[in-house]
Parts: structure tokens; C-alpha cells; sequence
């Protein structure tokens, strides 16, 4: 995907004349960028699923899943034979 | 360390552009491209941590290079400010590990807070979690941990569409099972007619935030994704203990 959307995107967010220009009249404003047809109808459609998935939002990279799998409790294993003999192995 | 926020650009705090600016050494890790142009244009010398993610590789060790790369940078006596998606210490752990590092090292750090996805969500959905408190759990640490709640207060679970998932994949909805598991858990507490409300918070100045109400017996038939929040609204109130409110007619 190209720079242009998310180019777009932050013009919008960083500068709520612009904005307000787009909400008032959509296609004017989109008239004035490069945008391709996808990223046009992406934008027209002010769906944030479809905008993420058109800006290129990675779920894989987005941090979630973060709390990887916990180990609980050990539980009470099977006793070790212990080694005939008992007592420390010997370092050689 | 710092937080994006969650819509783009217009939710970092005053105090966390500020130290995005001056930082000698700025890192970011953010999902979003859009976001990544904005901080950019914030300081041109940032560099991502992004690149630390790989397919199948383990989450602990992506986390602990992201800190170990911003330690470095610490260490080589840079100013180093490190940005994270949403609040950076909520669902974030390589800003904790980098923070505790630095502490324990001799190193001055600290942590700004930032707009979370909960904050997003008070706001939108018109919840106050001052009235009847607010509880908040991980949805796969709500179900393997037996959490236990007051259904008399809010209960928000995240990450409701990746129950038990060791990794993310593009497309993937929460497992109809294990949403069943998880609505029979709820139905301990709950009736089946129970409203509930499936959210995802706004990302973009162009967009609304997702708002979905649905019974708590149509949960496990509902497409739930991974960055999908469950909002579960209060039963009705126990009455009230006396001898605690009669403290009100003592002053």
C-alpha cells in the first residue's frame, strides 16, 4: 500500500479544518490527493476494519496475544529412583 | 516511554510529543503505517521496532529484543524516548522490562501514561467505572485463571477472539468452542438474555468505533476478532449496607 493513504490520514487527524472540510464535503477533498480507487472507497466507507485493513494495520505486529502462555502450578510428579548409591555425582 | 494512543495522531498527550521531539534515539512500535508517517513527521531519526516480530517466533523474546535495542541506545548515553500503540503500559510488556533494566542499572526512566484502549472505551460507550466499579481481565487468564468477579460490576474482557491462541493470525476469529466455554462461564453469572456489547475503539479520524450489542446466549455464533473488547454491563445492585451508609449521617 502505498504512502499516500496514510499520508492522507494524518493530514485529517493533525489538522481539524481539513477535517471538517471532509466531513462537510467528502469527495472534494479526496479530489485533492493521489489516492487509488481502493483507498477512495476504503476512506468513503469511514469503516475502521476496512480502512485498517486497506492502510495496512498488521494484526500480527499489533501486540496482542501478549500474555503468553503461563505455566501454573507444578503438580506433584512421580518420585526420581535415585541413584544407586544416593548422595552428589562426582564432577570428573 | 510513551503512548500513541489509539486513534491516529490525535490522542498522544502534549507531554508525550514533546519527548517524541527532543528524543536523541526515538523508537516506535505501533501496527498501524499511518501512525508510523505521524511519528515520523514528529522526529524523521525514528526507527521502528517492528522489524523485532517474526512469524513463529516466540512473543517473550520479540519483547526482550525490543527492550534490549532500547537499552543499547540508553546505554551509548543517548536521550531515548520509546513509543507504544495505545497506553504504553497496558498490554505492553517491553516498556516495563525496558524501564525496570534501565532502573536497575543506574539509568533515570519513566513511563508516560497514554489514551488505552479501556479509556476509548469509558468514552464511547458512556461508562463510568467510578458508579459501580469496573473489572477487566485478559479473556484467556478470565477462563484458565477462574477469575472471580462481582457480576454487580462492570466486567470488560480483551482479547475475547484469540482464547487460547499461542500466536495471531491475519483473518482469524475467535474459535466457536471456545466462545462457548467461555458463555457458559458467563452464564454462572448471567442470564442467557444478558446484553453485551462487542467493541473495537476508532483508529481514524474518518471512522466510528464498532459498537455491536448482542445476548450473551448469541455470543459464540458471533464473528469475534482478535482486537474485539467485551463489554458486560452490571446486574442490578445489591442493596445497600446500612451501618456503611449511616457513616453519611455522622458528619
Amino acid at each position: 500500500m502505498s504512502d499516500s493513504l496514510s499520508n492522507f490520514l494524518v493530514d485529517l487527524a493533525s489538522d481539524s479544518d481539513r477535517l471538517a472540510r471532509f466531513m462537510d464535503n467528502p469527495g472534494a477533498e479526496l479530489d485533492q490527493t493521489d489516492l487509488t480507487e481502493e483507498e477512495r472507497t476504503a476512506v468513503l466507507s469511514r469503516d475502521s476494519r476496512r480502512l485498517a485493513n486497506t492502510v495496512g494495520i498488521s494484526a500480527q505486529k499489533s501486540g496482542l496475544g501478549i500474555t503468553s502462555k503461563k505455566k501454573g502450578p507444578k503438580k506433584p510428579g512421580p518420585k526420581k529412583p535415585g541413584r544407586p548409591g544416593g548422595g552428589k555425582k562426582k564432577k570428573r | 516511554m510513551v503512548g500513541t494512543g489509539i486513534a491516529l495522531a490525535g490522542q498522544a498527550t502534549l507531554e508525550a510529543v514533546d519527548c517524541m521531539r527532543r528524543a536523541d534515539t526515538l523508537f516506535y512500535a505501533t501496527p498501524n503505517p499511518a501512525t508510523e508517517v505521524w511519528i515520523r513527521r514528529i522526529n524523521p531519526s525514528a526507527s521502528t521496532l517492528q522489524d523485532c516480530y517474526a512469524e513463529g517466533k516466540p512473543r517473550d523474546r520479540t519483547y526482550r529484543e525490543m527492550s534490549d535495542r532500547i537499552l543499547s541506545a540508553v546505554r551509548a548515553g543517548r536521550q531515548v524516548c520509546a513509543v507504544f500503540y495505545g497506553h504504553p503500559g497496558v498490554f505492553v510488556q517491553p516498556s516495563h522490562d525496558a524501564i525496570r533494566r534501565a532502573r536497575r542499572e543506574g539509568f533515570s526512566a519513566r513511563m508516560l501514561p497514554g489514551v488505552s484502549a479501556e479509556a476509548c472505551l469509558f468514552a464511547d460507550l458512556g461508562v463510568d467505572p467510578g458508579e459501580v466499579g469496573c473489572q477487566s481481565f485478559e479473556a484467556t487468564d478470565f477462563l484458565a485463571s477462574r477469575r472471580r468477579f462481582d457480576p454487580t460490576s462492570v466486567l470488560i474482557l480483551w482479547q475475547v477472539g484469540m482464547l487460547g491462541e499461542p500466536s495471531i493470525r491475519e483473518g482469524m476469529e475467535g474459535r466457536t468452542d471456545r466462545l462457548r466455554v467461555l458463555t457458559a462461564a458467563l452464564r454462572r453469572h448471567y442470564p442467557a438474555r444478558h446484553r453485551l456489547v462487542l467493541y473495537e475503539a476508532s483508529q481514524f479520524p474518518v471512522s466510528e468505533p464498532i459498537v455491536m450489542r448482542i445476548r450473551l446466549s448469541a455470543l459464540p455464533a458471533t464473528p469475534v476478532l482478535p482486537m474485539t473488547t467485551i463489554y458486560v454491563p452490571p446486574l442490578q445492585s445489591r442493596s445497600l449496607d446500612p451501618r456503611i451508609m449511616e457513616w453519611f449521617d455522622d458528619g
